[in-house]
């Protein structure tokens, strides 16, 4: 991963599916943010790259495509980049599911609602004033 | 010319690639945003890049951004995405390209604009 390090700037990973979503969340963070962004199809696809880019955050849908869930790839995720801020997006506005996923290691949690990509670029912005400042 | 062919579709990639190499161009391919920048960042000079958007790993839209400070980036870029109303949103972010495509496009059509870009 040469560029990162020419680049020097810290990486980001958006798992779910490559989507107009993902895309606008995408764009928002370059313009917003001093992030490389890396999107993934899956949560397998991921987990493939996790060590050797080391991202600081990931932001990973509940349901991040075909094979594991959102609880099984934080657990994942955690095991084996245990610092990494992670941040679950779901559309199920409930307290229960909040709740087991910030049990099973996430960080945050963020419901998928209107203006939500504004809602993750001022978090994604918090953690980077607290990490690099 | 030297041609780099950024596309995830490989079916898309595989005849882009036969179309340009057929006229006389070296191709280079990669799959998403990510093996394109480590292709130029070898120093490898591009005369165009041909380039979607939408593609897991890097997308095409980091791509651009990060190119964009490479000393290389005058580089002509041809987008192509099947994103709607594309064009305008790429400027509306201003990213930097120099021609849009949208799919599905006629690859005689594609050939008809790199041929402007071989001067």
């Amino acid at each position: 991963m040469k560029f990162c390090n020419k680049y020097k700037k810290p990486s980001l990973f958006i798992v779910g599916n490559v989507s107009m979503f993902s895309l606008q969340l995408n764009m928002e963070i370059n313009e917003k943010s001093n992030y490389t962004v890396y999107v993934y199809n899956s949560a397998e696809d991921a987990l493939q790259e996790l060590q050797s880019i080391q991202p600081k955050i990931v932001i990973l849908d509940s349901f991040p495509g075909k094979g594991m869930n959102g609880q099984q790839a934080i657990i994942a995720i955690k095991s084996l980049l245990p610092e990494v801020y992670s941040i679950i997006l779901s559309s199920n506005n409930d307290a229960d599911t909040a709740i087991d996923l910030i049990k099973s290691g996430a960080d945050s949690f963020i419901y998928k609602k209107e203006n939500v990509i504004e809602e993750i670029v001022d978090e994604i912005l918090s953690v980077n004033s607290n990490q690099f400042v | 010319m030297n041609i780099l062919i950024i596309e995830d579709d490989l079916m898309l990639l595989k005849l882009m690639t036969y179309t340009f190499t057929e006229d006389g161009n070296k191709i280079f391919s990669a799959n998403n945003g990510l093996e394109a920048l480590e292709m130029v960042e070898d120093n490898q000079k591009m005369d165009l890049i041909i380039c979607d958007i939408m593609m897991p790993v890097v997308s095409g839209v980091t791509f651009m951004s990060l190119f964009n400070q490479h000393p290389f980036k005058n580089t002509p870029i041809i987008v192509i995405s099947a994103l709607k109303d594309g064009e305008e949103f790429l400027k509306k972010h201003n990213i930097v390209f120099n021609h849009f495509i949208e799919k599905p496009f006629g690859i005689s059509y594609l050939k008809h604009i790199v041929k402007g870009f071989n001067k």
